[in-house]
C-alpha cells in the first residue's frame, strides 16, 4: 500500500515537535497501523469526492470516522475488513440500524457499539449539514450584499447628479459595509463547516468538499409512538434487558410495617416492599431517555411547522417584490422598495435554509437514539463508488 | 333619453375607447355626449360632460324630481373603474334643470348602508329645506324617501350634496349640478351650456374605493369623477356664444384655463355678475364650494385644450413619490439592479424626464402596471401623446359643427401651413439668443 497516512491533529503534531524533526525529513508516522485501516481512508476519500449527502456521509463515518475507531478495536472490528464489504455497492440509502447492525437481532451486550455506530454516523451528519446549510446559506449572503451594494450605487449617482444628499446616502452605504461583513461571516462559516467535516471524517482536504443541497422535507409527518420508539432503541432494550435480570433476582415482598412520621425517624430497610437501587436507578433512565425523546421529537415537529409556514411565507414575498415591480415601472413606488422587497426575500430564504436544517438535525439525532430513520429521505439514490 | 338607454350608449363608447385602449386611434374624440334632455321655451339646455339631465313630472304645476342616492360603479377612464357613491345610477349625480319660478319638489331615497340628506347649494330657500342633517332637518336613514319642496326664486347655476357624514359622502363622489335657466328665455342667451364639476380622490394603485380619509393626497384630479381621455369633449360652432358652468367639491382651488378664447365670469353660485363688474379672463380659479360661470365666443376653429393650470391636475396617478432620477446616470446600478431580478424586465427611468412614461402603457405586456390604476399620462393626439391625464379636455370649434348638434367633429383640419413644424438651421440663423 502506497497511500500517505494523513497525521492526525494536534497529538501527532506535537510528537513531531516534541522529536525535534522537520516532517520532511522524517518518515511519515503511522499513529493507526495502516493495515488495521486498510482501503478505509481510501473508499472514504472517493466517497468524499462526490457531492455528500446523509447517505454519503454515513457510509464515509463507519469506514473512517476517528470517534468511532476505539469502539471498533473494542469489537475486534477493523476499517481494513469494514472496507471491502459487499454493503458498499449498495445504491439504495444504507439504514445503519438495519442493514450495519442489524439491531433486530443483536445479541446482548453489544449496545455499546451500535451506539457508537449510530453516534458516529449522527455527528457526521449534523457536521455535514452545517456545510450544506453555510454553502447554500452563502449563495444567499452575496446576494444579499449585492441587493445592498446596488442600492448604494443609485444613490451614489442620485448624489453625483445632485438630486440627493448626504442624508441618503449615508445609511445606505452603512448598509452596504454591514451586508459585506455579513457575507464575510458567510465565508467564515462555509470554511469552518468544511473544517469540521474533514476533521469528523479525517478527510485530508477540506476546500475540496462539496455538498448536495440539504434535502427536502417530507411532505407530512408519521405518528409519534414513544412507547414503541422507546422499546425498539438500543438503549431501551438495554435498559428493558437490565430491568428483567434485576427483576429475577428480587424475591416479591410486601410492606412489614407501617410508617411513622417524622420520616428522620425511620430506619427499617426490612420493613418495606422490595426493590433494588439498581431497578430505581434504571427507572430514573428510562424516564430520562423518554423524556430525551419525546423533546427530540417536539423539536422536529417544531422545525416541520416553521418550514411549513415559512414555505408558505416564500411565494408571498416573491409575489410582493413583482407587485412592487410594477409600482416602480408606474413610477407608482420607489426602485428602493423594489430593492428592499427583494432583499426581504433573501432574509426569508435564509430562514427557511436555518429551518430546515434544523429539522434535519432533529431526525438525524432521534435515528441515532432510535437506530431507524424516523424520516425516510427518498432524495438519496445513487450509485455507490 | 331614457337613463338606461343613455348609460348603454355611453357604455358603448366608453368600451370602444378601452378597445382601442392605448393604441394610436385612441383620443378623446371617441367620446361623445348626446344632446341632453331638452327645456322649454327656447332655452338651451344644459349639456353635463358625461353625465345627464335628470326627467321630471308635472303634478298640479309642480315639478317633482326623484333622486336616489346609492352606491355606483363606474369607469374613470379606459384602464380604471371606481366604486363610487352617487346619485341615480352615476357619479356626479344627473343635473337637475328647472326654470326661475318653478315650485319643485324633490324626493330623495336612500339606497346607501347609512344615513344621508340633500342640500342645495346656493339656493335660497325655507330653513328647513336646507339639507343640513341635524340641524335642519333628521337624518334620512337607509331605505327612507325623504321629499324636499320650495320654490327657485331666482336663476342661475347650483350644486346638490350630502350635508351628513362629511367626510365620507363627498369623498366617495355624491354631487351634483342644479341649474336654474332664468324666466326670461332671452335673458342671458347662449348658444351652448356646458356644466362640469371638479372631484378629486384617492384611489390607491390596484384598489377600486376612494379612500375618505385624505385630506390633501389625492391621486385622481377629474371632470365628473372621470380623467381625460374619457372626459367628454366640449363643442361649439364658430362665432357661437358657449357657456361654461365648472363647480368644485375638491378640497382645493383650480385655475381653469381655457386656450384660444377669452371669456368672462359671468356667474357664481351666488348669482349673475353684472356685466360692469366683468372683465377678460383666460384662467379663473375656482375655489373649494364655490362655481364659477365663464362665457366667451368661440372666435377661432381648433382643438383648444381646457384644463386646470396646476400641473399636476393633468396627471394619472403615476410618477408621483418616487426618487428623482433627472440627470442621474442609472447604468452601473441599473446593471447590478437587473442582476438582483433575474427573469424580470426592470428598466431604468426617469434619467432624461419622464416623458418616456408615455410608452409605459405600450410596454405594459413586458413590464407590467399594478391593477386598475391609470398610467401617468394617457392623452393620445394626432401629432402624438399629448401626456397630460387628469382635469383635462378639448373645446372643439368648427365653422361647419351644425348648431344643436353636439357630437365630436374628430380632430382639427389645420388649414395648410397654420401648423408649428421643424425649422431650416438657415432659417434661424443670426438671430439673436
Ligand atoms: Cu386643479
Amino acid at each position: 500500500m502506497t497511500r500517505t497516512i494523513p497525521l492526525y491533529g494536534g497529538m501527532a503534531a506535537a510528537m513531531l515537535l516534541l522529536a525535534g524533526l522537520a516532517p520532511a525529513a522524517a518518515p511519515p508516522l503511522e499513529p493507526v497501523p495502516a493495515l488495521w485501516l486498510g482501503q478505509a481512508p481510501l473508499r472514504a476519500s472517493e466517497l468524499a469526492s462526490m457531492p455528500l449527502d446523509a447517505d454519503r456521509v454515513a457510509r464515509i463515518a463507519i469506514l473512517n470516522a476517528p470517534a468511532l475507531r476505539p469502539a471498533l478495536r473494542e469489537h475486534g472490528i477493523s476499517p481494513a475488513q469494514l472496507a471491502v464489504l459487499p454493503l458498499w455497492q449498495q445504491t439504495a440509502a444504507v439504514d445503519i440500524g438495519r442493514d450495519v447492525l442489524g439491531l433486530a437481532q443483536a445479541p446482548q451486550g453489544r449496545t455499546v457499539l451500535a451506539q457508537a455506530v449510530l453516534d458516529s454516523v449522527r455527528e457526521a451528519r449534523l457536521a455535514w449539514l452545517q456545510l450544506a446549510l453555510a454553502s447554500q446559506t452563502l449563495q444567499v449572503c452575496e446576494q444579499q450584499a449585492r441587493a445592498a451594494d446596488a442600492a448604494l450605487t443609485l444613490m451614489e449617482a442620485q448624489v453625483q447628479a445632485g438630486n440627493a444628499a448626504e442624508e441618503k446616502r449615508l445609511p445606505l452605504r452603512q448598509a452596504a459595509r454591514a451586508a459585506a461583513r455579513e457575507r464575510l461571516h458567510c465565508a467564515a462559516a462555509l470554511a469552518k463547516a468544511q473544517r469540521r467535516l474533514a476533521s469528523v471524517l479525517d478527510l485530508p482536504d477540506a476546500t475540496t468538499l462539496r455538498t448536495a443541497p440539504l434535502p427536502a422535507l417530507p411532505a407530512s409527518l408519521p405518528q409519534a409512538d414513544l412507547p414503541q420508539w422507546l422499546a425498539a432503541s438500543p438503549t431501551g432494550r438495554q435498559l428493558q434487558q437490565q430491568q428483567a435480570i434485576e427483576a429475577a433476582a428480587l424475591l416479591p415482598r410486601a410492606a412489614s410495617r407501617s410508617l411513622r412520621l417524622p420520616l428522620t425517624g425511620a430506619l427499617d430497610p426490612e420493613g418495606m416492599p422490595a426493590v433494588s437501587a439498581a431497578q430505581l436507578e434504571l427507572g430514573l433512565q428510562q424516564a430520562g431517555l423518554r423524556a430525551q425523546l419525546a423533546d427530540d421529537w417536539a423539536a422536529l415537529e417544531l422545525a416541520f411547522q416553521e418550514y411549513r409556514s415559512l414555505s408558505e411565507q416564500l411565494p408571498d414575498a416573491q409575489s410582493y417584490t413583482r407587485v412592487m415591480l410594477t409600482h416602480y415601472n408606474g413610477m407608482l413606488g420607489s426602485v428602493y422598495e423594489l430593492i428592499d422587497a427583494r432583499a426581504a426575500e433573501f432574509a426569508l430564504q435564509r430562514e427557511l435554509l436555518e429551518k430546515q436544517a434544523a429539522f434535519w438535525e432533529h431526525a438525524y439525532t432521534l435515528e441515532a437514539r432510535l437506530g431507524a430513520p424516523v424520516i425516510i429521505n427518498k432524495e438519496v439514490r445513487h450509485a455507490a463508488p | 333619453m331614457q337613463r338606461r338607454d343613455f348609460l348603454g350608449a355611453s357604455a358603448g363608447a366608453l368600451a370602444g375607447l378601452g378597445l382601442l385602449g392605448i393604441g394610436r386611434e385612441a383620443s378623446a374624440a371617441a367620446v361623445s355626449v348626446a344632446n341632453p334632455l331638452g327645456v322649454s321655451g327656447g332655452r338651451t339646455p344644459v349639456t353635463t360632460l358625461n353625465t345627464r339631465t335628470l326627467g321630471f313630472r308635472m303634478n298640479n304645476g309642480v315639478k317633482e324630481y326623484h333622486l336616489v342616492a346609492e352606491p355606483v360603479e363606474q369607469e374613470v377612464a379606459p384602464g380604471m373603474t371606481a366604486l363610487f357613491w352617487g346619485y341615480n345610477g352615476s357619479s356626479p349625480g344627473p343635473t337637475i334643470e328647472a326654470i326661475e319660478g318653478d315650485r319643485v319638489r324633490i324626493f330623495v331615497t336612500n339606497k346607501l348602508p347609512e344615513h344621508t340628506t340633500i342640500h342645495w347649494h346656493g339656493i335660497l330657500l325655507p330653513a328647513g329645506m336646507d339639507g343640513v342633517g341635524g340641524l335642519t332637518q333628521p337624518q334620512i336613514k337607509p331605505g327612507e324617501t325623504y321629499v324636499y319642496e320650495f320654490t327657485l326664486g331666482k336663476s342661475g347655476t347650483f350644486m346638490y350634496h350630502p350635508h351628513a357624514d362629511e367626510m365620507v359622502q363627498m369623498a366617495q363622489g355624491m354631487m351634483g349640478m342644479f341649474i336654474v335657466h332664468p324666466k326670461n328665455p332671452a335673458e342671458r342667451r347662449v348658444d351652448r351650456d356646458y356644466a362640469f364639476m371638479l372631484a378629486s380622490y384617492k384611489i390607491d394603485p390596484g384598489t377600486r374605493r376612494p379612500d375618505p380619509s385624505e385630506m390633501l393626497d389625492f391621486n385622481l384630479w377629474t371632470f365628473n369623477s372621470r380623467t381625460f381621455p374619457a372626459i367628454a369633449p366640449l363643442v361649439a360652432r364658430t362665432g357661437e356664444r358657449v357657456r361654461i358652468r365648472v363647480a368644485n367639491l375638491t378640497m382645493t382651488n383650480h385655475p381653469v384655463h381655457v386656450h384660444g378664447v377669452d371669456f368672462r365670469v359671468t356667474g357664481t353660485d351666488g348669482g349673475w355678475v353684472p356685466e360692469a363688474g366683468q372683465w377678460p379672463e383666460v384662467t379663473t380659479d375656482v375655489a373649494v364650494g364655490q362655481i364659477r360661470v365663464i362665457e366667451f365666443v368661440a372666435k377661432a376653429p381648433g382643438d383648444w385644450a381646457l384644463h386646470c393650470h396646476k400641473s399636476h391636475h393633468t396627471m394619472g396617478p403615476m410618477g408621483h413619490g418616487v426618487p428623482n432620477m433627472l440627470g442621474v446616470d442609472q447604468a452601473a446600478a441599473t446593471a447590478k439592479i437587473e442582476a438582483l431580478l433575474p427573469g424580470q424586465h426592470y428598466m431604468e427611468m426617469g434619467s432624461n424626464g419622464m416623458a418616456d412614461m408615455q410608452d409605459m402603457a405600450a410596454m405594459a405586456a413586458m413590464m407590467p402596471l399594478p391593477p386598475n390604476t391609470l398610467p401617468m399620462m394617457t392623452g393620445e393626439g394626432p401629432f402624438g401623446p399629448i401626456e397630460m391625464g387628469g382635469m383635462f379636455t378639448l373645446l372643439k370649434v368648427r365653422d361647419a359643427q351644425k348648431p344643436g348638434d353636439y357630437s365630436d367633429p374628430g380632430w382639427y383640419e389645420h388649414p395648410p401651413g397654420t401648423v408649428a413644424r421643424p425649422a431650416d438651421s438657415k432659417a434661424f440663423s443670426g438671430i439673436p439668443t
